[in-house]
């Protein structure tokens, strides 16, 4: 069990599951970041990307890698006018009131989902879902070196547009400080809502890249909540770049974890990850605890 | 004035289209009582595909009785109002609402749900109104080993359909297709189901150490998403053969994770898992030289069998699992007993369930109930061939029984 | 300590157990009305429990489930070693209350929602962690327990008892310099800890109050189910459930929880024969409208029909009318 070849096998196992994992919860550390929103809903989105590319597959036999990129825009959108109409109306509130809300919001995605699509499990079977790499003596599914290819190239871009474009700059200068940020002549609340779009897009868009890995039910996104706040904890709330960090922590502890215990135990390496972080968290944490730091 | 016009035409506007409504609607004869039969199905949730199947061959079963003109007990004919629930996959609700059919809507009689959780929720009621309560969809032992009278199973224990796996591999291995002594990895759900199915693997590892290592024993949790670090064991663990015990939703999950991850193994069993339309559709020519032990399959050639199958086809214009036939034979097993016992008390058509010997297209032929409740039958084990086929492959004493495809061919 | 004011609100729940009480004199074969009473019941209990700490102390748990499990498991345990089970739910109350202690004292230290996150976190990993303690829980095997029970008119007065229990409980927390300081620490904690409240220890006296309550509901419930399983007692389900019906029927207040459990039930028993999920939609959209327009909830519904304004809901989104206490504009803490 602990032969060279296995460590190293989960070690690769460990690093493509980061990727997906990453961009599974950009979309949440975005959102959190500028308007420190803890997104509930974003289970729901990851959720209608998976069916939203189901629909393209079905319909006009759209491989799911362009389905999740044409989720983007529609997504942007869509997180647009769930801004505008909702979350902007309890930002005013306590905090509890916008996850709450985003809470009900779940709920409702989730039974539309199960009223227009049922509750059968779904997947979305291409050319290349069987396909395997082989490298060296290990083999390396399609699926899984393109889900990771393409959520590098993306958070790359996402990379260039947050330190090269006004907009981009914005949004890291809204996230480190709104005081100054509106001092500054920024458009928070146009900025705000900028936000929730990308976050929902990126949610849509990792939704439609996880059909090439799982299969789904209008269920799909409940366990991936939860690492995707376990991952924006480890990585440092505050921190866009720090999602990567989080992700690889929690990807290589579950893969690792399943040598020492039991594999049905495997979800409670991500709850107790995100209580502990939740408590013991270094840096940001001192935002959590009520203080300015 | 105008509110009493109003009024008329709203009386008028609901009564006329009932009326009518009643008119056409072929109903039963005019008074020719009823017997009411309950059951309690996912329909909806992680079962939901399963519980669909169960609701069509309840449906034939009891469509079939009312079209000979009703269900005759005793001097009398019945007709049969079957009454179905949707208990989303969840164990409480499931509960409830089959308390509900006997509080609430007098069902006499209940048939049972799908999955061995959901019918250990639901058996704390029946013998507590005394109502009997015929079930398919739950095999785990651990289901009639509660004393209770009323509960009546149709579908053989698990931990036979890991016994007979094993006597299978037995055989395979004297004659020389699989190497000895046998390294196995197994894997199962964690729940009364895979823990039958486990106890029996390491059980007849125990008794045969010269020909059973059993090199992997992994549980994982029911309705998983990602199986790989379980997988990665399974790679490690160098075994020659793979077994697993997984429901639908888990089997098509991990056997994909599977075969995208590269494994292979000269022996891969996913229980009673293989031949299932779903699967072959999710899985094409990945899911072929599975090998899975079955309560039925269509793929034998009794006539009660061969029939079944080609109606099924005619009706639903699918090819039918096992859980159509098994829920099939449920209700017809239940209709009977109520016929046998010739009256709609509960106690006495319980005891009728208990002496019943009913001929059916179930391997072994017919329906017997042991002491604790539970059907003595024996399985059937097939393998998957390619152009979504199977092959009985044991017991050999079956016409149909063919020779096996082993070692598995490799992709 | 004040003195319960006498309104004609708080006179009038004693008046309503009273007349519920009787109801198994008249129909005791009514096993519908019996069952969807216990049920009723049992939620309006639970929903009190966690209503003082969610809505008095404002710190919104999606854990509940754990302590509901660890009641349910504990009774079962005790009552297959061969306890009455009615004995046991003192017990089950205390191993729910010594469980929110240990959960409480790190997690109740975070704010607002990191608190809630948290709690979905230990929910779910006792779930988990149940389904795998095989030896100790049964595992995914579950737990039987006896069959030998009393009648259901018993369970629905025993969980017309409990809900008196939880009644009194909360009409208490509210009325004393304890439920004062519950309401400071959720408006301004910094300023009710520099007044001289004790936050840290009000709170998680709150949370060890309503776990117990939490917990013995719990043991109710396993013995009138006498089968548990990980997945039923410890699911994500009851959880939010008990938020769902705080929320709907007026987080913050007495009759909220008591509504909100009324209207829940009275919906999920509707539509549970024809959609088993529908309810959760319903409830999805409610809880939208109702933090958008009416925080309160239902009861704050019915308190605006009847003409009363009182001190803004504790997640008010509107600010509050002249010469009422406002809410803070910043999110407590950070911005």
């Amino acid at each position: 069990m602990f032969t060279a070849q296995n460590l190293i096998s989960i070690c690769i196992t460990s690093i493509l599951t980061a990727g997906l994992y990453a961009v599974m919860s950009y979309g949440l550390a975005i959102i959190y970041g500028v308007m420190k929103v803890i997104n509930l809903s974003n289970a729901g989105f990851l959720m209608l990307g998976a069916f939203m590319t189901l629909v393209y597959s079905q319909a006009w036999h759209l491989d799911p890698i362009a389905g999740a990129f044409l989720n983007m825009p529609i997504f942007f959108v869509v997180g647009w006018i769930v801004y505008v109409s909702l979350v902007r109306r309890v930002r005013q509130a306590l905090p509890i009131a916008s996850l709450l809300m985003l809470f009900g919001l779940w709920l409702v995605l989730q039974n539309v989902a199960l009223a227009v699509w049922g509750s059968e499990d779904q997947s979305i079977i291409t050319r290349y879902t069987y396909k395997a790499l082989a490298f060296f003596d290990y083999r390396i599914a399609v699926t899984r070196l393109v889900v990771f290819a393409v959520a590098l190239a993306v958070m790359a871009i996402l990379h260039v547009v947050l330190n090269h474009t006004y907009v981009g700059k914005a949004l890291r200068a809204t996230v480190q400080d709104p005081q100054a940020a509106l001092l500054a002549g920024i458009d928070t609340e146009r900025i705000s809502a900028l936000a929730f779009g990308i976050g929902t897009a990126f949610a849509g868009f990792a939704g439609g890249l996880m059909t090439l890995q799982f299969s789904f039910t209008p269920d799909f996104g409940a366990s991936f909540q939860l690492k995707s706040f376990t991952i924006i904890v480890l990585g440092g709330l505050e921190n866009l770049a720090g999602v990567t960090i989080g992700a690889a922590i929690l990807a290589f502890a579950e893969s690792f974890a399943v040598l020492f215990m039991r594999a049905s135990l495997q979800n409670v390496v991500a709850y107790a990850l995100l209580v502990i972080a939740l408590i013991v968290m270094p840096g940001g944490v001192a935002s959590m605890f009520g203080r300015r730091s | 004035m105008r509110i009493r016009g109003l009024a008329r035409a709203a009386v008028g506007a609901l009564v006329v289209p009932v009326l009518l409504v009643a008119l056409v609607t072929p109903g039963r004869p005019a008074a020719m009582p009823e017997i009411k039969i309950g059951t309690v199905l996912p329909l909806t949730g992680a079962f939901g595909s399963s519980g669909g199947y169960f609701k069509q061959g309840y449906t034939m079963a009891i469509d079939d009785v009312n079209k000979a003109g009703g269900l005759q007990v005793g001097g009398q004919k019945y007709h049969v109002t079957l009454i179905i629930l949707d208990d989303g996959s969840d164990g409480t609700r499931s509960r409830s609402l089959v308390e509900k059919l006997v509080t609430d809507q007098h069902v006499g009689f209940l048939l049972g749900g799908y999955d061995t959780s959901l019918v250990e929720a639901q058996e704390v009621v029946p013998d507590q109104y005394k109502i009997p309560y015929v079930e398919g969809g739950g095999a785990a032992s651990g289901i009639f080993k509660r004393g209770y009278k009323y509960i009546f199973g149709t579908l053989a224990t698990i931990y036979n359909l890991g016994k007979i796996t094993m006597e299978f591999l037995t055989t395979q291995i004297a004659a020389g297709h699989l190497p000895k002594p046998l390294t196995i990895a197994v894997v199962w759900e964690n729940t009364d189901h895979g823990k039958d199915y486990v106890d029996a693997v390491t059980d007849a590892a125990v008794q045969h150490p010269d020909l059973f290592r059993i090199v992997l024993n992994q549980s994982f949790q029911l309705n998983g998403s990602d199986f790989s670090p379980l997988l990665q064991q399974v790679k490690a663990s160098n075994a020659v053969a793979f077994l697993s015990d997984a429901h639908l939703p888990d089997f098509i999950t991990m056997h994909r994770q599977y075969l995208q991850a590269g494994l292979y193994h000269q022996f891969v069993s996913y229980g009673a898992r293989g031949p299932d339309q779903k699967g072959r559709q999710a899985l094409g020519p990945g899911a072929d030289y599975l090998i899975a032990g079955l309560w039925w399959t269509p793929a034998l050639k009794d006539p009660a069998s061969q029939l079944f199958a080609e109606r099924y086809t005619r009706e639903y214009k699918a090819v039918p699992d096992w859980f159509q036939a098994l829920s099939f034979e449920t209700a017809r097993a239940l209709l009977a007993g109520i016929s046998n016992a010739g009256a709609l008390d509960g106690p006495k058509v319980r005891d009728a369930l208990a002496h019943l010997t009913l001929r059916s297209m179930l391997p072994g032929g017919e329906i017997k109930f042991g002491s604790d409740g539970q059907i003595k039958a024996p399985y059937v084990i097939v393998q998957t061939t390619p152009g979504n086929t199977v092959r009985i492959v044991w017991p050999a004493h079956l016409p149909e029984t063919r020779a096996v495809t082993l070692p598995m061919p490799r992709p | 300590m004040t003195a319960v004011r006498l309104s004609p609100a708080s006179a009038a729940a004693p008046a309503l157990g009273v007349v519920l009480a009787l109801v198994p004199l008249f129909a005791p074969h009514n096993i519908t009305v019996l069952n969807l009473g216990f049920f009723t019941f049992l939620y309006v209990a639970q929903g009190l429990a966690w209503n003082i700490l969610g809505g008095f102390a404002g710190y919104v748990s999606f854990g509940y489930a754990a302590f509901f499990g660890l009641g349910a498991y504990t009774t079962a345990l005790l009552w297959l070693h061969g306890w009455a089970p009615v004995l046991t739910f003192p017990l089950a109350g205390l191993c729910a209350a010594a469980f929110s202690l240990v959960v409480g004292v790190p997690t109740l230290r975070l704010i607002g929602p990191y608190f809630s996150i948290a709690t979905i976190g230990v929910g779910e990993a006792m779930r988990i962690l149940m389904l795998n303690l095989d030896n100790i829980t049964g595992g995914a095997s579950g737990l039987n327990l006896p069959t030998v029970v009393p009648s259901k008119g018993w369970f629905y007065l025993a969980a017309l008892v409990v809900a008196a229990v939880a009644y009194v409980t909360a009409v208490w927390v509210r009325g004393s310099r304890f439920g004062l300081g519950l309401a400071a620490l959720r408006m301004d904690p910094d300023a009710a800890e520099t007044l001289g409240v004790r936050t840290a220890l009000f709170k998680n006296v709150a949370h060890v109050i309503s776990a117990f309550l939490v917990g013995v509901c719990g043991g109710l419930f396993a013995m009138y189910f006498q089968y548990l399983h990980p997945d039923n007692v410890f699911s994500f389900t009851e959880s939010i459930s008990l938020v769902l019906i705080a929320l709907i029927g007026g987080i913050g207040t007495i009759w909220g929880p008591i509504l909100g459990a009324a209207v829940f039930f009275a919906v999920q028993d509707y539509l549970q024969t024809s959609y088993p999920t529908f309810h959760l939609l319903v409830y999805g959209v409610l809880l939208i409208v109702i933090l958008l327009f009416e925080p309160r909830g239902l009861a704050g519904l019915a308190a605006r029909i009847a003409g009363r304004r009182r001190v803004p809901a504790p997640i008010a989104v509107t600010p509050a009318a002249p010469g009422t206490v406002a809410p803070p504009s910043t999110p407590g803490g950070a911005s």
